[in-house]
């Protein structure tokens, strides 16, 4: 099987937005978009979002940790959304495991939604119908850009490096192999919707402290050092010329 | 259909590069136009500074255009309407040139100091200071003072390089990243690829900053230090590396001056200053070292010797000799121990030891190595360069505290023991970087030289190196309108703009006419007493006219500025006009290659919009001023377009705003004749230029014989000599000579300048409570209050930005959950804060991720109702705040009852971090102070409902 | 969740039409012949019967984004209640309106039973689908139970009846039968009273083991939400989330009980006591109304008690417990939590 997906790296993301930014700026202007904004400079703007990132806090002070926590459509392998939409508006397809929203057959019922238990469906008021992350289905094999861009908006504009997209099912992929090395994790498993995004943990560098380098080597310069010096305290030029 | 980059072109579209512009960052854009309007924004991938990426800012740029704040027409304050009201006549470009030619025609030939011209986050400072300079007036600076002065200057002074633009770490290899109080920084997009090049590696990022986040989040270690005292810590740190030799004694000895003997007899004109040889040889120094194979003084750098660092030895002449690193091993055994310095900064002083143990250890052990070859300027060619893979990184978090230019010199001379400066690993410069120490220009340091209809013959800003080059009178006192370059301010070389509206209001130093405003919110967010500073703009004389007489702003939109400005000039967005991002000013160089950049229009100019940049060039003209005209005042460049491919520093120079494609065919690089086609030539190379640096010349730049030479010939530095760091800072040490009386040349005015300079001018770094903090009861005001930038927002200009105020709309005060308990506070309270000189009403977001004495903000998010054209009760207005309302832009002179600016005694950086507030729970609710709700102005549209940017109808299928 | 009016009324007042038809048809079984029924009585109870859910599918269509191609949604009947919904509700009304119609005509007797009877298949599969639709959402832990589908029906059955009586006011109808009703109504009126304490109780006791460590995969205590990324409210805020206090859902419950069945019950035995009481007929409509006004709280509440576990990402899921670190990531206005649950 084929699983596109999206794999973010929790070590790396330092929660600048660009993603959910990118993605809006890529979306709204294409074959899904628009992403409407009601009211945008109003008292209460409410727009559309692929991609919104989350800040959370961990731990006590002062061993707290910042967690920024990206989410866009998870792309599960077993959407419940998809299940319970009537229309079969929303569907995964089958050669890539891209879930998506045909607008046409969407009768805005918002079912699916409440099928999410991640909350990464966004409703359009505006065009009444329900709308997501599309992996950027109409950038990845989209023959008319460069095969570099070919690739989901949020990933080519992450400034951090933190997302890598591919096909998860397959080990040579980016994607694949970061999960593989760094045991990148599922969000919500117990959710059963088995996500095809995936996150990778924190991981703390640790550096071995070599305290011996201090006794056998570090400690000799100053020695030697202020040895020399110390025979120099007493000795001045003239001294030494007259 | 066509190919384009890899694109295949469908009807309509087309794709451009030019350089952004949502922030000072300097990234460029790939933009995909479809039928002429923006599909879409990305990076470009080949360029110097962002290599693809973009940020949340930059991918918004197409909401920029959609503002409803755009300014699109020029606008005079209405007869009878007060400044503050926004009631504004549309008048004409012709009209409102000719109200500007004529008053600044006057000014000039009667006091061109009466005109100050003071920039915000502009980026064109080259051509804003030469016109300056051309006009006459020594009033103008750009935002450098209220910005990060002190981490310009402090580093600069010494190690010839900076931060930024400047410089920065060597992400390809460092391994341990030290980031002390970053939020965002300049360099956002760099230094997010290089911490996430840190990360793949498993290298270790210690982030030092009270609050963490960001960066931070990232950070494989945090040390929350306490706001104001970082200058403690790293001298700790330094204790640490000098406890146990993890010092480098090569690098000291060859690229510093820490074994240079210093004459430590009390008295004199020579005390604290470097110990000359006598007979003064034609050698680059005449400086000494104690070197320990002859015990004898002997001329610095010699091959033949071995200086000593440690000692204290007797000249011929009987004077005591001390190494200056002897001065600093004292001074930080003695006082900066870990423990000592916990005391201090809070951060515990095991961690201090076990980070500065691991960076200094790191950097003995683990040495790269590259096969380059290279020669120094002593003539020794090395087979390899060597370096450290530990490097450092540092922002405001020092720079914005009155203690910051010490601070940063602490940190200067913590790179300069661990031995990691422009070597592979470390930190690194970029051209035009490094310069000598301090760089060459100086500033005009004399009222004589403001002559009416004449232009100044120095520039406004520079460098000083002695108190000859302090711009005062005869008396002593401050010359310019801000005071920089007085005895009060020194070293402010990049100016003091936080100052210009309050002297301009006191009249102190004088009275000016005109004030012009480009890309600045003084009135605002750049300003710390807000509400003071929005009377001062509106304050009038007994006769009835304004104590700032005129005030013209320069603004794209309908910024809380443009309500206090008499004349209102609409400029265009960064997507609309030609710009440079020169080599002169703060170009794209990375460590390898030297590079600047251009903006060309993608778009119309909307409505009456017109370059700041042209309008400069017209006023200009019409005034005739040289430089501009040639010497029968004809204009030479109609347009700012001819203006930057024809203009050279002085004739036949060969050197321009741009070094790509020089000389008449193109064909030159850094110098050469101007290329009228030169613009042609960077669209075509995606708007930017590289110079590609030999590999040779790309390390140990201060002592490589190879780049000076090179950047000699480019004309990036007037001469091709060593730059030796300053370890022991001789030009601190010049002034405070003339502050004790032991100079023969120019001396402070007043004992209480006097004592000021005697105590902050220390040669040697050292860490002093910040200045406002010794004068604010502790006790009564018990929270350190510091703002952040948020990685979404560019100060106060992207509130209007209909997708990024949907992510930040409101900010919060963030503050321990503990301390906020014991005031019977609760999370998502509403609280007064309250500092010694005014309070504001704010809600609360309680935090674990911050030092429990500290609370904090996002910066810039508070907004004045109706400016930007936002909805009059939008979050921005109603709930979101500003903290410079609580700070003071002036504070108590510690020796006498006068006011002197909020600011650092060295470096002039306004000292937004040194607030100390209290805080009570409020029991009501909403962001207080509230101001007059401003109207839309005339020509602005009423903010569309409903925003939808489309191109394709959406399908699914 | 965030109650929908729409879907409030489409539920409530369809589930009022399912259960007059359905009470009215066995009825017609049981006494039709007998002629104790009248026929205005058959007539009116019909046309109510079709009336209720009419204007709730009216309501309903305020709820779809594009209504105009609702009829799409019959699609999936494979799999998704909604699907099925869509098709029952219909298929309800067709059968109602034929049943209708052939008592108009007063055709066939059999034909008729035989509408109704497929009638009263399409009501119990509309109820059944309307309240899958509800108990499918596996991550409203307050729907996915066997609370959603008994309620939903026998609460349809109880309003229907209550209303039937409310008819019988207006129409002849055997006082035997009569009779009988009043105690059905008290005796659903009692039942549904009882269930939906229960499941109130349930919802009560609902223990989430989830936190924001699934959430977000990390193994640490004291997880807070600092900052939504959203400044305003959006779709996943507003939709999955409405504030109300501890004091007000307890009100809303009591109401709800009250309301809805305790009132109803207390009529029903009152008039079952003594049927000849002066003020009957007004307190058998108050009855009917009641019940009704009470659903439409029950169903509001139904609504606002669903807890999404979507809300963990938003600081808006409720867990109970001081000490718990997610209670303090609530936002203001969020309902004190109900459940315990310790890290
Ligand atoms: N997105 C975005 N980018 C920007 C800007 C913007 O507005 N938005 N502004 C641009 C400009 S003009 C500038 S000057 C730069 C500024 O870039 P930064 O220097 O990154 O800006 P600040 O937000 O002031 O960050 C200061 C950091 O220092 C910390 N801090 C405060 N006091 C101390 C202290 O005493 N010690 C330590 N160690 N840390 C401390 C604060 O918590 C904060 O994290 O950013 C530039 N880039
Ligand atoms: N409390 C607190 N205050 C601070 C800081 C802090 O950390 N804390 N940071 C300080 C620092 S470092 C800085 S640099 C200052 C920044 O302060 P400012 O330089 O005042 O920056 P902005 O608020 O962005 O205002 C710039 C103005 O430029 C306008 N503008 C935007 N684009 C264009 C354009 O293309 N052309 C023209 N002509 N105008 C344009 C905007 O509308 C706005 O009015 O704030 C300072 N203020
Ligand atoms: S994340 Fe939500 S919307 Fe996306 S496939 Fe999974 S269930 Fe469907
Ligand atoms: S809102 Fe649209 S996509 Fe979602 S379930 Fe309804 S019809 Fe399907
Ligand atoms: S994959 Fe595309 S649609 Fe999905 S979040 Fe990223 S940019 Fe948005
Ligand atoms: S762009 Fe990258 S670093 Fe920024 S929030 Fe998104 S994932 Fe995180
Ligand atoms: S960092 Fe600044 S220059 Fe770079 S893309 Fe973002 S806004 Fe533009
Ligand atoms: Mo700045």
């Amino acid at each position: 099987m084929t699983q596109m997906a999206l794999v973010i790296d929790l070590n790396k993301c330092v929660g600048c937005h660009a993603c959910a930014t990118n993605c809006k700026s890529w979306n709204t202007g294409g074959q899904f978009g628009p992403l409407t904004d009601t009211n945008p400079y109003g008292k209460e703007p409410l727009g559309v979002w692929f991609n919104r990132v989350q800040t959370y806090e961990v731990g006590k002070f002062p061993h707290t940790d910042v967690v920024y926590f990206p989410k866009s459509c998870m792309h599960c392998k077993n959407p419940p959304c998809v299940e319970v939409c009537p229309t079969a508006a929303s569907y995964k397809r089958t050669e890539d495991g891209v879930v998506l929203v045909n607008y046409d057959d969407c009768i805005g019922c918002k079912y699916c939604s409440w099928a999410c238990p991640y909350g990464c469906r966004e409703f359009d008021t505006f065009d009444g119908v329900m709308k997501k992350c599309t992996l950027c289905a109409d950038r990845i094999y989209n023959e008319n850009l460069p095969p570099d861009e070919r690739k989901p908006a949020c990933v080519l504009a992450c400034p951090a490096k933190a997302r890598a997209f591919g096909d998860i099912d397959d080990p040579a992929s980016e994607a694949a192999r970061w999960i593989a090395e760094e045991k990148g994790f599922k969000a919500l498993p117990e959710a059963g919707t088995d996500p095809a995004n995936h996150y990778l943990p924190k991981r703390k560098a640790k550096v071995m402290l070599d305290r011996d380098m201090l006794t056998q080597h570090a400690q000799r310069p100053v020695d030697m050092e202020r040895k020399s010096a110390s025979a120099g305290d007493v000795v001045s030029e003239d001294v030494a010329q007259t | 259909m066509t190919e384009k980059d890899g694109h295949k072109l469908q009807p309509g579209e087309d794709i451009k590069y030019t350089t952004c512009y949502m922030c000072a960052c300097r990234c460029g854009i790939k933009i995909t136009l479809q039928d002429g309007r923006i599909r879409y924004i990305q990076g470009n991938p080949d360029h110097p500074t962002n290599k693809g990426v973009i940020c949340a800012k930059g991918s918004s740029g197409v909401m920029k255009q959609f503002s409803p704040a755009r300014i699109t027409k020029p606008l005079l304050r209405k007869k009878g309407a007060e400044r503050g009201q926004a009631q504004f006549d549309e008048i004409s470009w012709d009209t409102a040139m000719d109200i500007l030619t004529t008053r600044l025609h006057k000014i000039r030939s009667e006091d061109p100091k009466k005109l100050a011209l003071f920039t915000g986050r502009d980026q064109m400072q080259a051509l804003t200071s030469t016109f300056a300079k051309q006009f006459g007036t020594p009033n103008f600076a750009a935002h450098g003072g209220f910005c990060s002065v002190n981490m310009a200057t402090g580093m600069i002074y010494s190690i010839g390089g900076s931060v930024w633009e400047f410089g920065g770490a060597d992400f390809d290899r460092t391994k341990y990243m030290f980031l002390f109080g970053v939020a965002e920084d300049h360099d956002s997009n760099p230094l997010k690829i290089g911490i996430s090049k840190i990360k793949e590696r498993g290298g270790k990022l210690v982030v030092i900053n009270p609050v963490r986040s960001g960066y931070g989040a990232v950070a494989d270690d945090w040390m929350p230090v306490k706001p104001g005292t970082d200058g403690a810590l790293i001298l700790a740190m330094a204790h640490v590396l000098l406890k146990h030799g993890l010092y480098d004694h090569d690098f000291l000895v060859s690229h510093t001056n820490a074994a240079y003997l210093i004459e430590a007899d009390k008295g004199g004109l020579n005390e604290g200053l470097p110990y000359l040889l006598e007979e003064r040889e034609m050698h680059q120094t005449q400086n000494t070292i104690w070197d320990t194979v002859s015990n004898s003084v002997k001329e610095a750098h010699q091959d033949s010797t071995k200086p000593a660092l440690f000692g204290t030895y007797k000249g011929k002449d009987g004077k005591t000799l001390v190494p200056a690193f002897q001065l600093l091993y004292d001074r930080v055994m003695a006082e900066y121990s870990p423990a000592q310095a916990e005391k201090i900064c809070g951060v515990p002083a095991e961690q201090i030891e076990t980070v500065a143990l691991e960076a200094g250890i790191m950097a003995k052990n683990e040495t790269i190595t590259l096969p380059i070859e290279w020669t120094d300027v002593w003539g020794k060619t090395h087979k390899t360069v060597t370096g450290k893979p530990v490097s450092v990184h540092a922002m405001r978090g020092l720079a914005a505290h009155s203690n910051g230019f010490q601070t940063v010199r602490a940190l200067s001379v913590f790179m300069m023991l661990l031995g990691i400066i422009d070597r592979p690993g470390g930190f690194r410069y970029k051209a035009p970087f490094p310069k000598p120490i301090p760089p060459c220009p100086k500033p005009i340091n004399s009222p004589d030289l403001i002559k009416p209809n004449t232009p100044l013959p120095n520039p406004e800003l520079g460098f000083p190196s002695n108190p000859d080059h302090l711009m005062v009178d005869a008396q002593g006192n401050p010359v310019r309108i801000d005071k920089a370059f007085s005895w009060e301010f020194p070293l402010t070389a990049h100016g003091m703009m936080q100052n210009v509206i309050t002297n301009a209001h006191n009249k102190d130093p004088y009275a000016i006419d005109t004030l012009i405003l480009f890309m600045a919110n003084m009135s605002w967010n750049s300003t710390m007493n807000t509400g003071g500073v929005m009377q001062m703009l509106t304050a009038k004389d007994p006769d009835g006219e304004h104590k700032i007489p005129f005030i013209v702003v320069s603004d794209a939109f309908f910024s809380e500025q443009v309500a206090y400005a008499d004349l209102v000039l609409p400029d265009t967005t960064y997507l609309e006009r030609y710009d440079v991002i020169s080599l002169l000013d703060r170009p794209i160089s990375d460590y390898d290659h030297p590079a600047d950049a251009i903006r060309h229009p993608i778009l119309e100019p909307k409505g009456d919009c017109r370059p700041f940049q042209q309008t400069l060039i017209d006023l200009a003209n019409a005034l005739g001023l040289q430089g501009f005209c040639d010497d029968n005042g004809k204009p030479q460049f109609k347009t700012y377009k001819e203006f930057i491919t024809g203009w050279e520093s002085a004739p036949g120079s060969g050197v321009g705003f741009l070094a790509g494609w020089r000389g008449k065919d193109g064909s030159k690089q850094m110098t050469g004749e101007p290329n009228p086609d030169q613009w042609e030539a960077y669209i075509k190379n995606k708007s930017f230029f590289e110079y590609e640096l030999d590999e040779s010349i790309r390390y140990n730049r201060t002592i490589n014989q190879g780049y000076l030479n090179w950047a000699q010939k480019s004309k990036l530095i007037r001469l091709n000599d060593p730059i030796v760091m300053h370890f022991y800072s001789e030009v601190l040490q010049r002034f405070r000579l003339a502050a004790q009386g032991q100079t023969k040349g120019r001396q402070p005015a007043t004992q209480a300048q006097r004592q000021r300079i005697i105590k902050y001018f220390d040669p040697l770094p050292f860490w002093y409570e910040p200045i406002e903090q010794t004068q604010v009861d502790a006790k009564v005001y018990p929270f350190f209050a510091i703002t952040q930038r948020p990685m979404v927002m560019y100060h106060s200009w992207d509130s209007q930005n209909a997708w990024l105020r949907q992510i930040l709309g409101q900010n919060y005060l963030h503050m321990n959950p503990e301390k906020g308990a014991d005031l019977g506070i609760a999370d998502m309270d509403w609280v007064w804060v309250e500092s010694p000189t005014a309070k504001i009403k704010v809600q609360v977001k309680f935090s674990e991720a911050v030092q429990p004495d500290t609370v904090w903000t996002w910066n810039g998010i508070g907004k004045m109702s109706g400016a930007w054209n936002l909805d009059k009760d939008a979050a921005e207005a109603r709930k979101g705040f500003l903290l410079n309302h609580c700070i003071t832009e002036e504070i108590g002179d510690e020796y006498g009852n006068r006011k002197v600016s909020n600011s650092d005694p060295i470096s002039g950086q306004a000292a937004w971090y040194d607030l100390r507030v209290k805080i009570t729970k409020a029991d009501e609710p909403g962001h207080w102070p509230q101001f007059q709700s401003l109207d839309r102005l005339p020509h602005m549209e009423e903010p569309r409902k409903v925003l939808r940017y489309e191109f394709i109808r959406g399908n699914g299928k | 969740m965030h109650p929908e009016m729409s879907l409030v009324f489409l539920t409530v007042f369809a589930g009022v039409g399912q259960g007059i038809f359905i009470t009215l048809v066995i009825l017609d079984a049981l006494f039709g012949t007998t002629g104790n029924l009248s026929p205005q009585f058959t007539l009116a109870a019909g046309i109510i019967s079709l009336a209720f859910p009419v204007l709730g599918m009216a309501a309903s269509f305020f709820h779809l984004g594009n209504p105009q191609r609702g009829w799409k949604a019959i699609k999936m009947w494979k799999q998704s209640w909604l699907s099925r919904e869509v098709i029952f509700l219909p298929a309800f009304l067709a059968m109602d309106a034929l049943y209708l119609f052939l008592f108009y005509m007063q055709a066939d007797g059999t034909l008729r039973l035989f509408a109704g009877f497929m009638g009263i298949i399409a009501a119990v599969g509309l109820y059944i689908s309307s309240a899958m639709l509800y108990a499918a959402i596996r991550y409203v832990r307050e729907w996915a139970n066997a609370f959603t589908p008994l309620n939903f029906t026998l609460f349809g059955l109880t309003s229907g009846t209550a209303v039937i009586l409310a008819v019988c006011q207006f129409t002849s109808i055997h006082p035997r039968i009569e009779a009988g009703l009043v105690n059905l109504v008290a005796f659903l009126a009692s039942f549904s009273l009882v269930l939906k304490a229960l499941a109130f109780q349930h919802n009560g006791n609902i223990y989430s083991p989830l936190s924001l460590k699934n959430a977000l995969g990390i193994n640490a205590p004291h997880i807070k939400l600092r900052d939504t990324g959203c400044a305003y409210e959006t779709y996943n805020t507003i939709e999955y989330h409405f504030p109300m206090t501890a004091s007000q859902q307890t009100l809303h419950q009591a109401l709800t009980l009250i309301v809805a069945f305790f009132l109803p019950l207390l009529v029903a035995l009152m008039v079952s006591v003594n049927p000849v009481m002066p003020v009957k007929t007004p307190l058998i409509i108050v009855c009917a109304l009641l019940n009704i006004g009470g659903l439409i709280i029950e169903r509001r509440l139904f609504f606002t008690q669903g807890n999404h576990l979507q809300n963990l990402y938003y600081g808006n899921y409720r867990i109970t417990g001081a000490k718990n670190p997610l209670a303090s990531s609530a936002r203001p206005g969020v309902p004190v939590p109900r459940t315990v649950q310790q890290e």
